[in-house]
């Protein structure tokens, strides 16, 4: 946390950062922060539960999630199937713990891929400015003003589907919020006179964007990008919900709520469950972003 | 003011200009022969390739990329969006058609969503620390992370199989039949403002929770300002700006939760013609909408924008 260290005048303002206090007081009240209040532990909890739910489905799950059975299709739940069978006889609890799988790997890639695309376009229009700043900046005005989800719509419709296609189609309307993020965090410490003495020394543009500014937007992205996962896995199940995207049979919880409509009079467990789950993980995300940025945010120091 | 607001006016046409470049290559780059975008795939199979030439030359395909595009944009301002090779009618006239639903379903959500979630927003912030903000704080908390399209489904299965009080769905204009217009939507609308009345209540607390804490807070408290006056005239106006930000957001996330809600709930506007079109592969109506939608929310970005400017003089000389 070296690089994040505030400047003397703060510290000297500040009576957390007083000449006896060590320095590496800053990640440890960071991390009492994050603790001391329960709702960004339950958040962490939730996701690193589910993250193992997904990698051990196969042991977890009481039958395989594709796995038919015609004769008992349509359970409700009792003790065979904790959740019943759904219109062919798959069991509903193996198919959302597999779901878990499309979800978490859907959410981690099209925020990895968006935000790498967004961190370097972001850099690029603010460090460098002028024209450059022009094209990019429009350009990301104009992919903010589609609706995501018929974005991604669009997107799908033309790459056809398929998990990678349904990756690319989130990552081009998830770009635009890390690039904003970055260029605006460029923009105001690029003046800063360590950035100015790191150009006097005739450091190579990329080194200094990659070493000398990046760190001090690494906050905010964490932030954003925890808070974006979730946004990224509702979309997904927006997506799945229409039947547009991911193939099946492969369990997904949006088109596993679409399947469980047909049924909702009936059956109404099929539609409800997989659609707790969802809420399950996208609060974990919030959760845990909300915690990361209250632990994070300089300015909240010693407020809470 | 006004080179401000002629800048953000060109800046608005920038962006229009590159989103109907996007929508139109967004088309054009569709695997496969372009034909596909103005007729059927079974109609095609069944032409000779001379009559398919003569085809591409009458669709001014021959052509270049930007010459196309000029072609395209031409039409638009004829009002000209093609023909929808599903529907076999003109996509103006069957957009025209379905708009209406969604820009009355959306609108209200958007209104809705606006004053609940500000209010609500304020009322935590204000009585911080209580159990109206604990709850209310857990419920926005918790509406940010429901899929609307499942909250959907659960009213339908509680307020109408269950209860028997509301439809299931499909919509009746309210011109025609304003109370049983108002049971219909009564549900739809709930699901689309859902996210943005909690989204809102959590961007509103936050912000106002941050001014409150301003030095010119205590200031104003130091002089001895009633309560009344301090809240409404220091604390609010400042902590809206933030807020005030995300309303071109909130119109595109609107007219995104309408591509779902109207699926859900049976009704034929706008968002449901995108589905069923990108499904019938009608790519024309899908240009058509995407371009719509998107123009509309730069528009209402602009008018943020400039009454942002308006709101805080700060912004207009930078």
């Amino acid at each position: 946390m070296r690089e994040n260290a505030p400047d003397d005048t703060q510290m000297a303002t500040n009576p957390h950062w007083g000449g006896t206090t060590p320095r590496y007081s800053e990640m440890r009240r960071m991390l009492s922060v994050f603790v001391g209040r329960p709702l960004p532990v339950i958040g962490l909890v939730i996701i690193v539960g589910l993250i193992l739910m997904a990698i051990f489905a196969p042991l977890l799950a009481p039958y395989p999630p594709n796995q038919m059975d015609i004769p008992n299709k349509l359970q409700p739940p009792n003790s065979q199937h904790l959740l019943g069978t759904d219109s062919l006889g798959r069991d509903t609890l193996s198919r959302i713990i597999y779901g878990s799988r499309t979800s978490l790997i859907i959410g981690f890639s099209v925020m990895g891929i968006s935000s790498v695309a967004g961190i370097v376009l972001g850099l690029m229009a603010a460090y460098f400015g002028g024209a450059i700043y022009h094209v990019i900046m429009r350009f990301m005005d104009a992919l903010m003003a589609f609706p995501m989800l018929l974005l991604a719509l669009l997107v799908a419709s033309l790459l056809g589907s398929g998990m990678l296609n349904v990756i690319i189609a989130l990552g081009i309307g998830m770009v635009s919020a890390p690039c904003r993020l970055m260029c605006g965090v460029v923009m105001s410490v690029k003046q800063n006179d360590y950035v100015l003495s790191a150009q006097a020394m005739g450091m190579s543009n990329s080194r200094i964007m990659f070493q000398e500014i990046l760190p001090n937007a690494f906050p905010p992205l964490l932030v954003m990008i925890t808070i974006g996962i979730g946004a990224v896995i509702l979309a997904e199940a927006g997506l799945s919900f229409l039947g547009i995207g991911i193939t099946p049979p492969t369990a997904t919880w949006g088109g596993m709520v679409n399947d469980g409509y047909k049924f909702i009079i009936s059956h109404p467990v099929l539609a409800i469950s997989p659609g707790v789950a969802i809420m399950l993980i996208v609060f974990g995300f919030n959760m845990l972003g909300d915690g990361l940025r209250d632990a994070l945010d300089p300015k909240l120091r010693g407020v809470i | 003011m006004t080179t401000y607001i002629l800048r953000r006016i060109l800046m608005g046409v920038i962006v229009i200009f590159v989103v109907t470049v996007m929508v139109f290559l967004f088309i054009r780059l569709l695997p496969g022969d372009p034909l596909t975008i103005y007729l059927n795939k079974t109609d095609i199979q069944q032409l000779t390739d001379e009559q398919l030439q003569e085809l591409r030359v009458k669709f001014g395909l021959e052509k270049t990329l930007p010459m196309q595009y000029i072609d395209w944009m031409g039409g638009l301002f004829r009002g000209d969006f093609g023909q929808s090779i599903y529907y076999d009618i003109d996509v103006g006239i069957l957009v025209r058609e379905r708009m209406p639903v969604t820009l009355y379903l959306g609108g209200l959500a958007f209104v809705i969503s606006g004053v609940l979630g500000i209010s609500f927003g304020v009322i935590c912030a204000l009585k911080r620390g209580t159990w109206i903000d604990t709850v209310v704080t857990l419920l926005a908390n918790i509406g940010v992370t429901m899929p609307s399209f499942w909250v959907g489904i659960i009213l339908i299965y509680l307020i109408s199989v269950k209860a028997g009080w509301l439809p299931v769905g499909g919509y009746i204009s309210p011109f025609e039949n304003f109370w049983e217009s108002t049971r219909r939507i009564l549900m739809p609308v709930t699901c689309l403002s859902l996210f943005s009345i909690a989204s809102l209540t959590r961007l509103t607390r936050s912000s106002m929770l941050e001014v409150i804490q301003q030095d010119y807070i205590r200031t104003a408290w130091s002089k001895g300002l009633k309560e009344r006056l301090i809240v409404t005239r220091h604390t609010i106006k400042n902590a809206l700006i933030p807020v005030v930000t995300v309303v071109g957001v909130q119109v595109a996330f609107i007219f995104g939760g309408s591509v779902l809600i109207e699926s859900v709930f049976n009704i034929n506007g706008i968002g449901r013609l995108a589905t069923q079109a990108v499904q019938n592969q009608d790519y024309l109506v899908v240009q058509a909408i995407t371009l719509i939608m998107a123009i509309m929310v730069v528009i209402s970005n602009l008018i943020v924008d400039i009454s942002y400017g308006w709101l805080d003089p700060r912004i207009r000389y930078d």
